[in-house]
């Protein structure tokens, strides 16, 4: 088993095991945050494997989150389809149909630039803003409030400790799926593509697919981590779908290390649990702390806080081989 | 012609002169310099709040107008000598650096603002009736400015010498650097003159608007889609890319909602950069 | 070899944890919810945006939140107990302002919570306050109506209150043809259907309609339609920043008629500038209406509050969110607990025979106020101009009849 693999499951395992000193607390707001940590952290997980390990740079990926967020969030409302798996099958197929649009208008035929793909993504997010706040649909700029709690075989998950466990569940899911993908020949051919698409294709992979299949595959991620917030926060609103999630979304990849793969989900674990927090100490510098700390880090540190373990893991091997 | 149409017709060119005023920093920036700049809004924000405090403490915005290049160019200058100049190897450095600047400046702006969003005057804001059609003066000023401006910045770079020193320098910067020009300043300067042009188109389109700290991040989706629609390599693709997004937009929206006639042209220009990914004067390659 | 790789894990797995690790580590302070005990403080949570987009209207909230719990303990607190204020930054955006409610509910677990900026923020947050957090939530600006939710009470003005005596002004005036413009979203869309049926009722007529993006700050399309259309008044509810370029475009562009709206006043008019001179409105307060009680308040607010001199006007809130918490006091007071059943009980028929803005109180059954109104006209410098005093307009909302 390769080690990316096993602190996966150390992970899977350490969180139901530490979870319970949460609980004992009984405060639901640190549940709250803890679960939405899990839900951003599914989102991160698909930008890392689009950008990351795959080189495709999507920018908008809060376009595909809010989208599922509101197919969910319109069901639920609207149908009265409450049942959790069915909603998460709803945002599955909404995740795949726009994922494959988008994907195969970027990706079939003729390269593209990885800007091109950048600028593309963002406006996607930006239009689709743009869209939820004028559609009276969908309710506009006020969104979708009031969405019911979701059921699991007719019963209402409305605890927080259960939408908690729910959404680490998926995030888990998600993440050993991810790692089998890197860890197994498709992986190769993916970290390929990110290397150099043009020897990838001269090597005989077929290049375009492997971008569209793996473009879908995290528009996928993304549409389950949104309908898991319209869920289990109870809303939706255009800002789920537009500039400012898509790009702190990148902020967390870019600050934890593209293509380091645990990198992005530690820096959104911090950034996340002491936000709150430091927007209560320091309101009106927080935020400027947090773009200072982005052009640093791509000034001084441009593969992530997590090249700095990596710098030091390997001063250490090279100790030990000398 | 009724006065409507008059109107309808001065609308679509004060749109189109006004995106494409704020295009030309971006032109050179990004089209010639390809530093995909997600600050540039915010230089634009830069200029518009220069024209806000010298109305403040001068009384005069004409004052504004013309100090926002000069502030506005030299902080260009002092961010490529600081950041932008590690990443012309990394396009993608640049960008995610340039965005990170963007936010800071974006974030500061909004701290020291007293208030949601703060008036700017126009220097004239009188208005001339033209058959029947009451059109505002500082319209026409941005229009005539914008086509002087965009004619002169490409005289300068196609037929005098220093125009000729950047183009190469952006070509071809071993040769131009073995041939004893400095291309370290040569990218300095270039990247000013763009950072300058944002911050006077700031300053120029804030009276018709309010100075808020989004001003600049607003347009620029618009402003990079107009950059990629026009192509990027010179100076003139970005200026045609502008016209072509803001004339269809502004006519479509005299007979359709803003909202769905400013997401179709959007959409439209999607598409058009998928397929002519080199821009309006796409030779075959 | 095995070991060393081994250690390194369980480091990487404490790496990773860590965000859950901190979140767990504030456990030990967690506060239990139980009944106060007698004379110790009560927390009152102000949701306001302090960052984003209307900070410069958090900066009110808060000042006024803090001027009205100051006074109300120095007259004795509520209950014997002594008010605190927990200050929560909604952020100008929903997905933040749950959590500072969460936050609020949930880990401070306060008496209430007032607060929210704009509508998206009340129905993003009022799942987490009033529904799923059984704590009473005030709702303290003017809006787009509708807000019947149990445990919510709304002390803004409904679309009615500020509508009806414009438009019955206006026609009185002579105006005869309308024309309706505003952003693109659910509250100007409800002003502007509550003025359509308005106009129509009264024998006049509407000759355009238009929408414009919410962020769409060159509106000169818009503009270009309503000088054409040449309506004898303008009812517009184009919300800030679109404004100031919308107004003076169309005062510039040579439009003669009457512009009226619900956002104008000492607040948003210095934004507009000059071209303020004339607009029309009816709010619950402005500067210099002849009310004794209101001058005095507003004069000490000013003195205790430099930081937020000139920003206890209409349009930020400031009289909906002072008479918000003494309404709540005059509730808990009725029903002598703190309880959230039996406060929310009595909400409904309180009322407050002084409050900046005139005498207001519950209209029983509604969930909104009867509010005393002003009809205003703006002047070219900012201030206003009290044309007439309204008395005390019924809110038509939620059970009432919605005519």
């Amino acid at each position: 088993m390769k080690r990316r693999m096993r602190i996966g499951i150390a992970v899977v395992c350490a969180v139901p095991i530490l979870s319970p000193l949460l609980f004992l607390s009984g405060n639901d707001y640190l549940i709250q945050a803890a679960t939405r940590i899990f839900i951003y952290g599914i989102l991160v997980l698909s930008v890392e494997m689009c950008w990351g390990q795959t080189g495709i740079f999507t920018f908008g990926q809060a376009a595909f989150f809010g989208f599922g967020g509101y197919f969910a969030g319109y069901m639920a409302k609207n149908e009265n389809i409450t049942d959790l798996g069915v909603l998460l099958l709803i945002a599955l197929v909404a995740g795949v149909i726009a994922g494959t649009l988008i994907a195969l208008f970027l990706f079939s035929g003729k390269r593209v630039g990885e800007l091109y793909v950048a600028l593309v993504t963002l406006a996607i997010s930006y239009v689709c803003e743009k869209l939820a706040n004028s559609w009276t649909f969908v309710g506009s700029g006020n969104g979708i409030p009031g969405i019911p709690f979701p059921t699991i075989f007719g019963k209402e998950i409305s605890s927080s400790i259960a939408l908690f466990f729910i959404a680490f569940g998926l995030f888990a899911v998600s993440m050993i799926i991810c790692i089998l993908i890197i860890d197994s020949q498709f992986g190769l051919a993916i970290n390929a593509v990110r290397d150099d698409e043009e020897r990838a294709e001269f090597f005989g992979y077929n290049r375009s697919l492997i971008q569209i299949i793996i473009f879908i595959f995290s528009a996928v991620l993304a549409s389950i981590a949104g309908a898991l917030f319209s869920l289990s926060e109870g809303f939706i609103s255009p800002s789920s779908l537009g500039l400012t999630l898509s790009t702190s979304t990148v902020l967390w990849v870019v600050l934890g290390g593209k293509g380091t793969f645990y990198g992005p989900m530690i820096a959104l674990a911090i950034l996340e649990s002491v936000d709150v927090e430091m927007q209560r100490a320091l309101p009106s510098l927080w935020r400027i702390l947090v773009g200072l700390m982005l052009l640093l880090t791509m000034i001084f540190l441009p593969k992530g806080l997590m090249s700095l373990g990596e710098k030091s893991r390997n001063k250490r091997e090279q100790k030990k081989t000398t | 012609m009724s006065p409507s149409v008059i109107r309808g017709i001065f609308d679509v060119f004060s749109l189109t002169s006004i995106l494409v005023l704020l295009v030309l920093g971006m032109a050179i920036i990004v089209g010639m310099m390809k530093v995909f700049n997600m600050c540039q809004g915010e230089f634009v924000l830069l200029g518009a709040g220069t024209a806000y405090l010298s109305y403040q403490y001068f009384g005069s915005v004409l004052l504004g107008i013309l100090l926002a290049p000069v502030v506005v160019g030299f902080f260009g200058l002092v961010l490529e000598r600081t950041v932008i100049h590690r990443f012309y190897a990394n396009p993608q450095g640049a960008l995610l650096a340039t965005f990170a600047i963007g936010l800071v400046i974006r974030e500061t702006v909004q701290t020291r603002m007293a208030a949601q969003s703060s008036l700017v005057p126009a220097p004239i804001s009188s208005s001339v009736n033209i058959g029947g059609a009451v059109l505002p003066i500082w319209r026409i000023v941005i229009m005539i400015v914008t086509l002087v401006l965009a004619l002169t910045i490409a005289l300068v770079l196609l037929k005098t010498s220093v125009g000729l020193k950047i183009r190469a320098t952006l070509d071809n910067p071993e040769l131009v650097a073995s041939s004893g020009i400095s291309t370290k300043w040569m990218y300095a300067w270039t990247y000013a003159l763009g950072a300058a042009l944002a911050g006077f188109a700031g300053a120029m389109i804030v009276p018709l608007q309010t100075l808020y700290p989004n001003l600049g991040y607003e347009n620029l989706i618009p402003m990079f889609i107009a950059v990629m629609v026009g192509g990027l390599g010179q100076f003139a693709g970005p200026i045609a890319g502008a016209a072509l997004i803001a004339i269809p937009g502004g006519v479509l929206s005299q007979f359709i909602n803003p909202v769905s006639s400013q997401i179709l042209v959007l959409c439209f220009a999607i598409v058009f950069m998928r397929f002519r990914p080199m821009g309006i004067f796409q030779r075959g390659r | 070899m095995n070991k060393t790789i081994r250690r390194k894990n369980l480091l990487k797995v404490s790496g990773i944890a860590v965000g859950v690790l901190a979140l767990s580590s504030t456990l030990l302070v967690a506060p239990s919810q139980a009944a106060p005990a007698t004379g110790s403080p009560i927390k009152v949570g102000v949701l306001t945006d302090m960052t984003g987009a209307f900070a410069i209207v958090g900066k009110s909230n808060k000042a006024v939140a803090q001027f009205t719990i100051d006074e109300i303990n120095k007259s004795g607190g509520v209950l014997g107990h002594k008010l605190v204020m927990d200050l929560a930054d909604g952020g100008s955006a929903p997905d933040v302002a749950t959590q500072a409610a969460s936050r609020l509910v949930n880990q401070d677990h306060v008496s209430m919570v007032v607060g929210g900026v704009a509508s998206f923020t009340r129905v993003a947050v009022r799942g987490v306050i009033a529904t799923r957090g059984k704590t009473l939530y005030v709702w303290p600006a003017s809006y787009e109506g509708n807000e019947c939710t149990n445990n919510v009470w709304n002390t803004g003005s409904a679309p009615n209150q500020q509508v009806d005596p414009t438009v019955k002004y206006l026609l009185a005036q002579g105006k005869k043809t309308f024309f309706l413009a505003g952003s693109d979203y659910l509250y100007p869309r409800n002003i502007l259907a509550r003025v359509r049926q308005d106009v129509l009722a009264g024998g006049g007529s509407i000759v355009g309609e238009e929408y414009v993006p919410l962020d769409m700050t060159d509106a000169s399309n818009l503009t270009s339609k309503v000088v054409a259309a040449n309506a004898d008044a303008l009812f517009e509810v184009v919300v800030l920043p679109g404004t100031a370029p919308f107004i003076k475009g169309v005062v510039d562009a040579g439009y003669k008629g009457t512009i009226a709206g619900t956002l104008f006043d000492e607040g948003i008019n210095p934004l507009i500038g000059t071209e303020a001179q004339g607009l029309i409105g009816v709010q619950d307060y402005y500067g210099p209406i002849k009310d004794a009680f209101s001058q005095s308040e507003v004069a000490k607010f000013n003195a205790q509050h430099p930081e937020a001199k000139g920003l206890f006007t209409s349009t930020f809130n400031a009289p909906a969110w002072y008479r918000s918490i003494y309404l709540w006091k005059a509730a808990v007071e009725k029903a002598g607990s703190f309880d959230t059943a039996k406060v929310n009980k009595a909400m409904d028929s309180v009322s407050l025979s002084k409050s900046i803005g005139g005498p207001v109180g519950f209209a029983p059954g509604t969930k909104h106020l009867k509010l005393s109104m002003y009809l205003g006209q703006s002047n070219g410098d900012g201030s206003e101009t009290v044309l007439k005093s309204l008395g005390q307009i019924s809110p038509y909302q939620c059970s009432a009849a919605t005519n």
